[in-house]
């Protein structure tokens, strides 16, 4: 292990957490939205009758997709798409001026596909638990989508956005896979900690292997313990309100 | 339209078990929604209200057109001047006293009220409900009847033109009740806000009711004055209660 590869690591972490942030909070207020039947157009939207439709299901289980799918798969069809063996890649590669494919920004999109789930998940579930009741009386009292959202939605699900948001950075930091595979190994740009553990044991240094794995178990678990300890005081904090 | 009704509405809608067809029109200041649990009121005036869309149907308040949905007409919810109170009140539970009665003044009637105005608005209507000396208080620390306080504050801070009244009082002991409908009846003194106050409790019906609906199985089965259309109810009531009628 060396600083380099951690500022890697963190810096890749922080870049794609706050870009999965922007995506994650309105897909997963739509998601939310369309499962409580409300997911009408503006104002159409109140008390619509039927299920959520296949569009919805359809875009839940893309966004699932990562949980399931070989972190190589995932690799090895970004490594194809943002590579210069396509006509998106090279269109990508025009637009940012060189490659994605070996580079820290062909990293952070994998690493956003890759975590995306961590983050959407617990913003749906923060989002669906907010009663129904309460977005009635916001709406009753004028308050358009926008606004119940900001006012009402966000501050009530102040716990799942920082679970989310701790979810997606940690599983971004343990992520080997896709970053293998898209990245490479290239030290000072691609090289994030897990896979410098990876080279470490190649190499037979096993003490360095050995920091490396405590620094990010120790990691891991910090931010963990931070979720559970946050969600238990709060219930404890709900009951006693 | 000065002759207009303060409320005309023609509703059709199927929800689960429950097929809803209703016709009316408000004229009295205050009307009672009589009926059992599960006929439908609350769905009624969820669609009032504009929180349910039905299947077919017109709603016109002072004969203006909130829906038609023939003629694809939908006012939002919160554009429809109507103020509705809930059995179990929703107040907003991360915004203390003043901030849930304020928030009806950010937007719709209140819109372009200033900030000191919007203040000495949820004041008044504080005071009014004798709630001033809950102001900073979070909902969570209030109990049953000060929350009805505040939401009843709340509902009519944006001096809404209908007050749509679901069972509000019903988990409340007689004298607090009646303290409350008490500062309800203040408030209205002198306004012209026509009340529809839902209820299933007979002696409620017939102590406030100038005019009641009588509804059961998703559809209207009489209207009229209090007396006239429940004397058969009354009249079970008070043979049951061993008085001869």
């Amino acid at each position: 292990m060396n600083v380099q590869d951690l500022l890697v690591t963190l810096r890749l972490a922080t870049v794609t957490t706050v870009t999965l942030m922007v995506l994650a909070l309105p897909l997963a207020r739509w998601i939310a939205l369309v499962r409580l039947g409300r997911g009408g157009r503006g104002r159409a939207g109140y008390g619509l009758k039927g299920g959520p439709g296949i569009f919805a299901s359809v875009v839940e289980a893309l966004v699932a997709l990562p949980l399931v799918l070989p972190p190589t798969v995932l690799g090895f069809y970004l490594l194809v798409f943002l590579g210069p063996r396509t006509a998106p890649g090279r269109f990508l590669a025009a637009f940012v001026g060189h490659p994605l494919a070996f580079s820290f920004s062909g990293l952070v999109v994998g690493s956003v596909i890759y975590s995306f789930p961590f983050a959407v998940q617990p913003l749906v579930a923060g989002f669906s638990s907010v009663d129904t009741e309460l977005l009635d009386a916001a709406a009753l009292l004028g308050a358009g989508r926008w606004r119940t959202f900001v006012e009402v939605v966000l501050p009530l699900s102040k716990r799942s956005i920082l679970t989310a948001a701790v979810l997606a950075f940690t599983h971004t930091v343990g992520e080997f896979g896709v970053v293998l595979m898209i990245g490479g190994d290239f030290p000072g740009r691609t090289r994030t900690l897990s896979i410098s553990i990876y080279d470490e044991v190649q190499n037979f240094a096993y003490a360095d292997a050995s920091r490396t794995g405590l620094l990010l178990l120790g990691f891991s678990f910090t931010a963990l313990l931070l979720i559970y300890w946050r969600s238990a005081k709060g219930a404890v904090d709900e009951r006693a309100g | 339209m000065t002759d207009a009704p303060f409320l005309e509405a023609s509703i059709a809608h199927r929800i689960g078990p429950l097929s809803l067809k209703a016709e009316f029109t408000l004229r009295e200041p205050w009307t009672v929604l009589f009926g059992p649990s599960g006929a439908g009121k609350s769905t009624l005036l969820q669609i009032l209200a504009g929180l349910i869309r039905p299947d077919a149907g017109v709603v016109r308040r002072d004969g203006e057109t909130l829906m038609d949905r023939a003629g694809r007409v939908f006012v939002a919810p919160g554009q429809r001047d109507i103020g509705f109170l809930t059995q179990v009140p929703a107040l907003f539970p991360h915004l203390d006293v003043r901030a849930n009665v304020g928030f009806g003044l950010r937007s719709g009637l209140g819109r372009g009220a200033d900030k000191r105005a919007r203040a000495a608005r949820v004041d008044d209507m504080l005071k009014l409900f004798h709630a001033e000396a809950l102001g900073s208080r979070m909902p969570g620390t209030l109990s049953g009847g000060e929350r009805q306080r505040v939401a009843l504050a709340r509902a009519l801070a944006p001096e809404p033109r209908l007050l749509l009244l679901d069972e509000p009082f019903a988990g409340l002991d007689i004298s607090l009740k009646e303290e409350i409908v008490g500062d309800l009846l203040g408030y209205l003194r002198g306004r012209s806000l026509p009340v529809l106050y839902v209820s299933h409790d007979l002696g409620e019906a017939l102590q406030t009711g100038s005019g009641v609906i009588k509804f059961s199985d998703g559809g209207i089965t009489a209207q009229g004055p209090a007396l006239e259309v429940l004397a058969e109810e009354r009249r079970q009531l008070l043979v049951r209660l061993g008085v001869p009628g």
